[in-house]
């Protein structure tokens, strides 16, 4: 064997990079390209050389030179990073890509590594997964449906008499059909968080009054199993703004396994209020998960090596659901546990307020109309008490308005798909695929419909409904400038 | 064996082994069970016969159940529909429901279950001391 000379490694480095099959360049510092690989060029649909010389602004709508800077820091502290992106062809077409950037301080000058891949083309596969998963939880059904019935006739006794041994047979066969469709339903739930299709209803909710609800349902069991169920909760309301039936979901499920592996002793949900995040921990002093099991639990079919000291079986699905539905929600899950002494598992919630998660919504609506041509209108309902009564229920009272406000936009006008949000002072509302026009009728309706309801429950003496909207493209491009015209005061008058 | 009752219910459902088990259910509870295979066939039906209740699957060939419910309903037809379907996501049956349908049951289903909405929405459309 013939060792290589620096040359020759020198010469095969590049000549691999050149013919791999990711998009790779580097750039220094002021975001000027030094280098293209073919399958860059093939992706931006230039002549790798003509890339030469050019710079990340020409080639990415999203770049400020203050974005670069954040990143430039970002890059330096970790170097390494990976982040999403917008990036423009040579045709001005725009995509999304995932970007890995590692820095490599040379001898004159720091010099970025970068290696983009076409985010749709995952998308494109995630899709294609949901709606095989989808197409086949279907087919399923159907056989299942037979078999179910055909054995729930038998065991009924519509088809004779049956005797015992047979009914016990039978018995183990509606259950197993009973969990296949458990199964198929998680494994559809999973499916769509992975491709990004399952959105979340965000509503302002008290999760301590949440928790305080599914421990109550699990009252009745943890009793017939002789288990000191608690919940160990702050005093005062803990608001968030959540989907309120997927944190049930979760809390179910992390309860539910709790009691599944728990012989005896006792179980505890507890929730601290912390500065950013609120955070909730179900422990228990149950079998406990072994070390090597710890970090796998969140997986996908990954049932645990001890069996449930209840004897049931799990879908292998609820604790990937509860890391779906957690992430959904940008908080983190985790587990701690001692084998023989139970285990502990943690989730947060970020605390944002109805306005942080609105402009998040927007951004996306308005990368997504950017590139598709879409039409998106952000719109602020403020509702004012004018008639000072010096009643300490003016804030419940706002709130009741609130509420029909809610009401009235939900059944005049926006659809369903549009994203609704209710906060202590206001609603905010996005309309998209409509023009600037048809967005104003449609508010306009609101508004009358809600001066009419607020007459018919004898309110509209003491309340001011106001309205500030913003529509894309019409007004602005730009997700700041949108958010600006929706601020408290801004609005007009209407009742 | 139940008695006879004095109810009717169509069913509809393309796969003819699904219809022959809910019929057998239905009639053993002592119900008159009329069957067709598709929207389609079911409004052809309806036009010689007056079910108190149609029990109705979602997909079929020819005519899907949210297209027969929409259309018995722009004829002015308000006869109960309870949609029986393998679509058990929430955005199934928002759509189900929005184009008429009165109740769901999501198969595979319980055979009890099944039958007490059966009977809850006949006694919630036809008010009687009896029921």
């Amino acid at each position: 064997m013939n060792p290589l000379s620096p040359d020759e490694i020198l010469q095969l480095s590049r000549f691999a990079l050149d013919h791999a099959d990711d998009a790779a360049f580097w750039s220094d510092s002021e975001g000027r390209l030094l280098y293209a690989n073919d399958a860059a060029g093939r992706a931006l649909n230039y002549p790798p050389e003509d890339l030469l010389g050019m710079t990340l602004f020409q080639l990415s709508p999203e770049l400020t030179s203050e974005l670069w800077s954040q990143l430039w820091k970002e890059i330096k502290t970790q170097n390494t990073f990976d982040f999403e992106f917008t990036l423009k062809a040579k045709d001005n077409h725009t995509f999304p890509v995932e970007m890995t950037v590692h820095a490599m301080p040379t001898a004159k000058q720091d010099v970025l590594c970068v290696f983009f891949r076409d985010a749709n083309e995952k998308k494109r596969l995630q899709q294609l997964k949901t709606e095989f998963v989808s197409t086949v939880s279907h087919e399923l059904r159907t056989p299942m449906t037979i078999i179910r019935e055909s054995v729930s006739q038998v065991l009924d006794g519509l088809l004779g008499e049956v005797p015992p041994a047979q009914r016990e047979a039978l018995y183990l066969t509606l259950s197993g059909i009973d969990r296949l469709a458990r199964i198929i339903n998680n494994l559809l739930d999973v499916s769509k968080m992975e491709a990004g299709k399952s959105a979340l209803r965000w509503e302002r909710l008290d999760l301590v009054e949440l928790i305080r609800e599914v421990v109550e349902t699990f009252a009745s069991r943890a009793r017939e199993r002789g288990l000191d169920l608690r919940a160990d909760l702050p005093a005062n309301p803990a608001i968030i703004y959540a989907d309120y039936d997927r944190l049930v979901q979760v809390f179910t499920n992390l309860v539910g396994n709790a009691l599944k592996f728990t012989e005896k002793g006792k179980i505890e949900v507890s929730v601290r209020d912390q500065a950013q995040e609120i955070e909730c921990a179900i422990s228990d002093n149950g079998i406990g998960i072994p070390k090597e099991d710890l970090g796998r639990v969140f997986n996908k079919f990954e049932q645990l090596s001890q069996p449930a000291v209840t004897g049931e079986k799990g879908t292998g699905l609820g604790l990937a659901i509860c890391k779906g539905i957690v992430e959904l929600h940008q908080g983190r899950i985790w587990a701690e546990s001692q084998r023989g002494r139970g285990s502990i598992f943690y989730f947060t919630l970020p605390k944002r307020t109805a306005q942080d998660l609105f402009l998040q919504k927007m951004s996306s609506e308005l990368t997504l109309a950017s590139t598709t041509g879409g039409n998106v209108t952000a719109v602020r309902f403020e509702v004012k008490i004018t008639k000072k009564s010096g009643s300490p229920h003016t804030g419940f009272f706002l709130n009741g308005a609130l509420d029909e406000l809610l009401e009235t936009i939900k059944t005049h006008g926006a659809r369903k798909t549009d994203f609704i949000l209710k906060d202590s002072q206001a609603v905010w509302l996005i309309l998209l695929n409509m023009t600037k026009k048809e967005a104003t009728r449609i508010v306009q309706q609101i508004l009358t419909a809600y001066t009419a309801s607020l007459e018919k429950h004898d309110m509209a003496g003491g309340i001011q409904a106001t309205s500030a909207q913003c529509s894309y493209p019409e007004e602005s491009k730009n997700v700041q400038d949108l958010m600006k015209k929706l601020q408290p005061g801004r609005g007009k008058h209407v009742s | 064996m139940s008695p006879e009752n004095k109810w009717t219910i169509l069913l509809v459902d393309d796969e003819p082994i699904v219809l022959k088990l809910v019929a057998a259910r239905l009639k053993s509870q002592g119900y008159r069970v009329l069957t067709a295979l598709n929207g389609q066939l079911a409004g052809e039906l309806m036009q010689k016969e007056k079910p108190h209740l149609i029990v109705c699957d979602v997909v079929m060939p020819v005519m899907d159940g949210p297209t027969f419910c929409r259309q018995l309903r722009s004829k002015g037809d308000h006869t109960p529909f309870l949609i029986l379907t393998a679509k058990g996501q929430p955005n199934d049956i928002v759509e189900v429901l929005s184009a008429g349908a009165d109740d769901y049951v999501v198969k595979p289903f319980d055979a009890g279950e099944f039958l007490a909405r059966v009977k809850a929405i006949l006694r919630r459309f036809y008010p009687s001391p009896s029921n």
